[in-house]
């Protein structure tokens, strides 16, 4: 090779070689190299940037038509039921399924669509993946359910960690959101070691373990839920390893219709044509929720004062 | 779809999503602040929110704040008062007695629920 100059404005790179090559050859050889940098060389210029563009314009809206309607939904109170009495494995079951729709949903949601949509993107075997998380939470929740009866002491209910583990959560969230929306995407410039390349691999090769959904699956039992600490409360209060165990039990039964729903729904929408446009309204929900979520746990642990009542 | 008509849309989206978090509602209820052989008792709704979620008591009293919980199962129940150090899952009925010992004027107390996504202040005077 004798020469190369760059032009990033046009994105494009000119090779002066003595090579027998021709160019078609030489740009799939050298995109080879450069891959593990994040480029890629081609003879024709890719126009999927173009189509990408039009794609975002209409996943904004999509994407906040749900964010509204899911904070008028938890606004309008219909999901303060008010359920009194004892709690049994039928009444925490029916406090699951509220559960699933409620401001819980921002967290522990989120958390799912925006893993679910990455994992589908990946191509990993998605079916595999949302199956070991729903048994993970499911077992968890039933097994520390259980604990939490004998040893009648409420562990998980520490407001300061359960505070730090949702403000993680949120920050995945925006990450995978950003990364889902195509923010990252558009740098012409790949860090080379940059962190957030560095994050990325690891999330590659955390997502095709499968001890990694089963334990994300038990993460969600800490994660700050107010409804979830209810229930811990009342497992706590019932006094034995079978009632606790019964309680945990029905309550993450009855979330998982929806949390199942946001997981094998995206891997049904990452097949179909609407892929793109699925990808970037998710992206645009979960950013959403994130920033919700995010502020909301700085507001829980005093950092920030509150902003909002909701 | 087109960029401007997608903008427009986008605006109003925003801007709803800004009349919902600044409360808009219209859901406040009575103050329930009373005082009982020199107590101050200031009673507090917790369910789906906390209402009251603006009180304004005197200062200068001993004091004590009472929550309420009628079947709260959602984030309300988890309660904490950083001010005076409480933490605690409110029980799914009842009354909570809370002592807030002699508050000082412009001192507001501020309780949180777990999440962080509800919140009351209450002014002392």
């Amino acid at each position: 090779m004798k020469r190369a100059q760059v032009d990033l404005k046009k994105e494009t790179v000119q090779i002066e070689t003595d090579s027998e090559k021709s160019s078609g050859e030489l740009a799939e050889f050298l995109s080879i190299k450069i891959k593990p940098n994040g480029y890629k060389l081609s003879v024709e210029k890719e126009i999927t940037e173009k189509k990408s563009d039009d794609v975002i314009w209409q996943a904004i809206p999509i994407g906040l038509v749900f964010l509204v309607l899911f904070f008028l939904l938890q606004k309008s109170g219909i999901l303060n039921l008010g359920i009194g009495g004892q709690t049994t494995p039928a009444t925490s079951f029916i406090i699951g399924l509220i559960a699933s729709v409620s401001s819980c949903l921002a967290i522990v949601g989120g958390l799912v669509l925006s893993l679910s949509a990455k994992i589908s993107q990946d191509n990993v075997s998605d079916t595999k993946t949302f199956l070991l998380f729903h048994a993970g939470r499911l077992v968890s929740f039933a097994v520390l359910g259980g604990v939490l009866g004998i040893i009648g002491n409420a562990v998980g209910i520490n407001f300061t960690f359960t505070a730090i583990l949702g403000i993680l959560a949120s920050v995945v969230m925006l990450l995978l959101g950003l990364n889902l929306v195509g923010v990252f995407a558009k740098n012409k410039i790949t860090f080379h070691s940059g962190v957030f390349q560095k994050i990325t691999s690891v999330f590659r090769k955390i997502e095709h373990k499968t001890f990694t959904p089963l334990l994300i699956g038990l993460g969600t039992f800490f994660l700050p839920c107010g409804f979830t600490q209810s229930m811990q409360v009342a497992a706590v209060a019932s006094g034995s390893f079978m009632s606790g165990f019964l309680i945990m039990f029905a309550f993450a039964l009855g979330t998982l219709p929806m949390l199942s729903l946001l997981s094998f729904g995206s891997a049904s929408f990452a097949r179909s044509k609407h892929a793109p446009l699925f990808f970037k309204s998710a992206g645009i929900v979960v950013i959403g929720l994130g920033i919700f979520a995010l502020l909301a746990g700085l507001a829980g642990l005093g950092i920030i004062n509150p902003l909002f009542n909701i | 779809m087109n960029k401007t008509v997608s903008i427009i849309i986008t605006l109003a989206l925003v801007i709803g999503i800004a009349i919902i978090f600044s409360g808009g509602g219209g859901k406040e209820a009575k103050q329930s602040v009373e005082i009982r052989d020199g107590v101050q008792y200031i009673t507090i709704l917790a369910s789906g929110g906390y209402s009251p979620n603006k009180t304004t008591a005197q200062s200068g009293i001993p004091t004590k704040l009472i929550m309420k919980t009628t079947g709260s199962f959602d984030c309300s129940a988890s309660l904490v008062i950083r001010s005076i150090g409480f933490q605690k899952i409110l029980p799914q009925t009842g009354e909570t007695e809370i002592d807030l010992g002699t508050p000082k004027k412009g001192e507001p107390l501020t309780g949180v629920c777990g999440m962080g996504m509800y919140s009351f202040t209450v002014d002392f005077i």
